[in-house]
């Protein structure tokens, strides 16, 4: 633990990037779409629930096009978890004292925009919407951010990029984002991917048998099949990586299956002990 | 009608309780009840066949489906079969594993090929429908059902022990179970043959001591069953392995070797053949000598699908979300012969009343969720706004002084909504005024050494309350019913449960006219897909005057409860209106149902379906629906067609005046 924590940095927002290249595996189109959309600047929205790949992706495409850029490391990756607090300020930057002095700090978006890094705004529809439409001027032809408070305006890095996502599954989805601000981005979907990616996912990120992955993907297949049936959401590849990676521990799949799946994704005490005897369709009572 | 064989003699105990349709008085400590386990039965078989599966009494499966011959019973696609109670053996967790079992094992007849979605097998709408007209073909259809499903079990036992490792382990102790059970004694050589073949199908060796007479047929039994069992085999397998031994079990029938004469009393079909047969000519009986004609050319149909469909692994061979007409759908058709009122069909469906006429008003038409092909069925149903008639208006005046107690707490209640609405907004950079508990925090943090935060401000706001409410009240045949026989409520007979709604209209009304909310009250009811019926009672912007009031008392139980159509229009008089926030109320006694709300009008799980979808299109369009019902089987359904947070069971009817104003504030907050 104490070497781990030796080994932990702190870095400015701009100097977070990818050394390695982050696990991805395409189920789609998407890398193809991100890069021509990287070409022609066009912003980007993710759609899709939670925990099917689309913090990874943004990852892995980070690393990829900064290797296409040229540069050793991937692209610089600026991400923000929006929130219903977060303000203009919180993301073009404000004045603060320092000794005596009043001092301009930069925002996360303000920062991306002048260094030219990946801006990922996650959970974009959690901000207040006087938030989100300071986006705009960056995500049509202008590509710049007004910086009201220095009343400026700062024109975006040739290699500023930006991208934001949300989950449509939530009820205020649909609602909250403004079609002013929908029609600058160009969409991709995501869903969790067929099960024999999934499983392959699984196997790697987790590191559990192959034959156990598989299991892991076919339980959460038939998980998913209960969404809408009492069921919000479906088990996330997340999730069942999790489990993964309780079984890889020694815990027995049945109860990593109740653990990070069962428990985690309903409080109903019958749809626990639907999903349970479905776990205990596809998992031996112990191995 | 036949009788059900008796099964060899130690099962019989076991045979008995599954097949009993009663959970009589002897229930032991290890039982376990299909209502306990029900919903999470009916949550795994949705599970693992992605499809919903209404559950039926095993007692009530067709012969063909189930009998005490079987191993494991079969399921038609939509309905799953289990026994209203095990106790048989002697720990809790095992009865409850026969549970498991069975619905695993009908559930996995979607993945493992058996049934398949409409229109995906030689325009077979029905799930099992190949399978029905393939067994038709046959000369001794109910001969050829038992063994077909005893060959097509031992291959989808041999599908689930290769793809769910639980299932392996459940089916290994079941059989195990079982044949330690069977030590011979049937009532004939041919029911030991049956017998025999379906655990040669599940693997089991059947020794030749417990099966001594039916050694010919059995050999060519486990010889038949590699090919079922192999890898990747196929429904047409199954198929195939059925035409060759059926020759050998009827020349052991016709032998009169014993136990055998249920599968050959005259023409008698079970309800499942007879209905397939009633409904498409299938001609005489086929020759499966060699391969019939009709079966090489009925085989090969299915061979050349099933190619198709591996071929097309992986690709979506679900829904493709494009709409359907009526011509489209022949099971429908069906149900329009009901309508026109001819006969009734072999099924035991109701014959469709035709004596109600077409009511008058404007008319619309909606579609229609169809979850079985997961379709929408294009302006499948015809709704008509039916002007609702004028009672006398003093028996609402009635029932205000007489809740005038409640209605004088519901507005005491709506007075506070409505301070509610002025909101203070904080964390701002500029504001009306300073937040001190901002500002304390900005103070200690500049202490600290730490960036403070410029978040110092707040200011007040009047929330705008813009809102708009519908709601909706189901005005079907069956809340003609005396309260005393809903919710356990015992109180006075003579009131029904149209009187406690029309209550719980009336307090809502008087508290929502003094809130200010736009609202508006409709009724809705109907005889089939062509008669929806909905009621203005108050229109948005009409006063809560004595034509209002006369409308709600002449308000009365009327026939059907089509819910997917009545909230469809809801939705669309919602969309009408400019508020922000919208709501709809809807306010039930039980199912959604109709005579042909779904082809077969014994299940409940279209009409669920197609409010379930309702529901969520509304939903997408922004309106806020909740479900309020007095029956309190709405535990088991609501749950599955209403967000966790859409729906409320009012146990005790009477209470509904008063659930009704408390649920619509929690909307409304």
């Amino acid at each position: 633990m104490a070497s781990q924590e030796s080994e932990q940095r702190e870095l400015l927002f701009e100097e977070y990037f990818f050394e390695e290249e982050p696990y991805y595996l395409p189920v789609g189109d998407e890398v193809e779409i991100f890069e021509v959309a990287w070409k022609a600047r066009l912003p980007l929205l993710f759609k899709g629930p939670t925990g099917c790949g689309k913090t990874r992706f943004i990852e892995y495409m980070s690393w990829r096009l900064g290797r296409d850029a040229g540069r050793e490391t991937g692209m610089p990756l600026i991400t923000v978890a929006c929130h219903e607090d977060l303000t203009a300020s919180d993301l073009v930057g404000r004045y603060l004292l320092r000794g005596e002095e009043m001092v301009w700090v930069d925002g996360p978006l303000a920062i991306a925009v002048r260094k030219g890094a990946l801006c990922y705004l996650d959970e974009i529809v959690e901000a207040r919407k006087e938030t989100t439409v300071l986006i705009h001027p960056l995500a049509d032809h202008r590509r710049m951010l007004p910086m009201e408070r220095l009343g400026k305006v700062l024109e975006a890095h040739p290699y500023f990029f930006l991208v934001i996502s949300y989950n449509p599954g939530y009820q205020s989805a649909l609602k909250d984002l403004k079609h002013s601000t929908r029609q600058r981005f160009l969409a991709i979907d995501f869903d969790y991917p067929p099960p024999e990616r999934e499983a392959e996912i699984i196997a790697h990120e987790s590191g559990v048998a192959p034959q156990i992955a598989a299991e892991l993907a076919l339980f959460g297949s038939k998980v998913r099949n209960l969404v809408g049936h009492g069921l919000e959401e479906g088990a996330s590849t997340r999730l069942l990586i999790y489990a993964g990676q309780l079984i890889l521990e020694g815990i027995d799949p049945r109860r990593a299956c109740e653990i990070s799946v069962i428990s985690p994704v309903s409080d109903d005490a019958s749809m626990h002990a639907a999903i349970r005897d479905i776990s205990h369709s596809i998992f031996p009572s112990a191995r | 009608m036949p009788d059900i064989p008796a099964a060899p003699c130690s099962l019989t105990g076991l045979n008995r309780e599954l097949y009993s349709d009663v959970q009589g008085s002897d229930v032991g400590a290890q039982a376990v009840t299909l209502e306990e386990v029900r919903t999470s039965m009916a949550g795994m078989a949705l599970g693992l066949a992605g499809v919903p599966l209404e559950i039926q009494l095993l007692s009530e499966a067709s012969f063909t489906l189930a009998n005490p011959l079987r191993l494991c019973p079969s399921g038609d696609g939509r309905r799953l079969f289990l026994p209203a109670r095990v106790q048989f053996f002697q720990e809790r967790e095992e009865n409850r594993r026969l549970y498991r079992l069975y619905t695993a094992f009908q559930a996995a007849q979607w993945e493992g090929g058996t049934l398949h979605r409409s229109g995906k097998r030689n325009g077979e709408s029905e799930p099992l429908g190949w399978t029905l007209k393939f067994l038709l073909g046959f000369s001794r259809p109910m001969l050829a059902a038992e063994v077909f499903f005893a060959v097509d079990a031992g291959r989808l036992g041999s599908f689930l022990r290769k793809r769910y490792g639980g299932l392996r382990e459940e089916l290994d102790w079941f059989y195990e179970c079982l044949f330690s059970l069977c030590g011979g004694d049937f009532t004939g050589a041919f029911t030991e043959a049956v017998f025999g073949l379906h655990a040669v199908m599940a693997g089991w060796p059947a020794p030749p001591a417990v099966f001594p007479d039916a050694g010919e047929v059995l050999a060519a039994a486990r010889a038949e069953s590699a090919t079922v069992a192999k890898p990747g085999a196929r429904l047409a397998d199954s198929a195939r392995v059925t035409t060759r031994l059926y020759p050998l079990f009827e020349r052991l029938l016709l032998a009169g070797s014993g136990g055998g004469g249920r599968y050959d009393a005259g023409n008698w079909l079970d309800p499942l053949l007879a209905k397939k047969q009633g409904g498409e000519t299938t001609g005489e009986p086929h020759s499966v000598e060699e391969g019939g004609d009709f079966f090489q050319e009925l085989l090969g149909d299915l061979e050349d699908l099933e190619n198709l469909e591996m071929f097309q692994a992986g690709e979506d061979l679900e829904a493709d979300g494009s709409f359907i007409t009526d011509t489209d759908l022949p099971k429908f058709a069906q149900a329009e012969e009901e309508a026109a009122g001819r006969e009734p069909r072999r099924d035991g469906r109701m014959k469709a009343r035709t004596d109600f006429p077409e009511p008058e008003g404007k008319s619309f038409r909606y579609q229609e969720w169809n979850y079985l092909d997961k379709r929408y069925l294009k302006d499948w149903v015809r709704l008509f706004e039916v002007e609702q008639g004028e009672g006398d208006a003093a028996l609402v005046d009635g029932i205000v002084a007489e809740r005038r107690e409640l209605i004088d707490e519901v507005r005491r209640q709506f007075r506070l909504l409505r301070a509610d609405s002025v909101a203070w907004r904080k964390k701002l950079e500029a504001g009306d005024e300073v937040d001190i508990w901002e500002l304390l925090n900005a103070l200690v943090d500049r202490k600290a050494g730490l960036y403070p935060s410029a978040k110092l401000f707040m200011e007040r706001r009047v929330r705008e309350r813009d809102i708009c409410a519908l709601i909706l009240l189901d005005m079907s045949a069956s809340t003609d019913t005396a309260v005393g026989g809903v919710g356990g409520d015992t109180g006075d007979p003579r009131r029904k449960v149209i009187d406690i709604a029309r209550e719980a209209l009336v307090v809502m009304a008087e508290a929502l006219e003094q809130l200010g909310d736009s609202y508006a009250l409709f009724g809705f009811s109907g005889y089939g897909r062509h008669n929806v019926e909905y009621y203005p009672i108050k229109f948005f912007g009409e006063s809560l005057n004595t034509t209002v009031k006369s409308r709600i008392a002449s308000v009365e139980p009327k026939k059907s409860t089509r819910m997917g159509p009545a909230i469809r229009h809801s939705v669309s008089l919602l969309e009408r209106r400019g508020a922000r926030e919208k709501l709809l109320v809807i306010i039930s006694d039980g199912y959604p149902q109709d005579f042909d709300y779904g082809d077969d009008r014994r299940s409940k799980e279209y009409g669920l379906q197609d409010t379930r979808a309702a529901l969520r299109e509304a939903e997408a369009r922004n309106i806020k629906s909740f479900c309020l019902t007095i029956d309190l089987a709405g535990y088991d359904y609501l749950k599955r067609i209403c967000r966790p947070s859409g729906y409320l069971v009012v146990e005790d009817i009477l209470d509904l005046p008063e659930e009704l104003p408390k649920i619509y504030k929690r909307l409304r907050a």
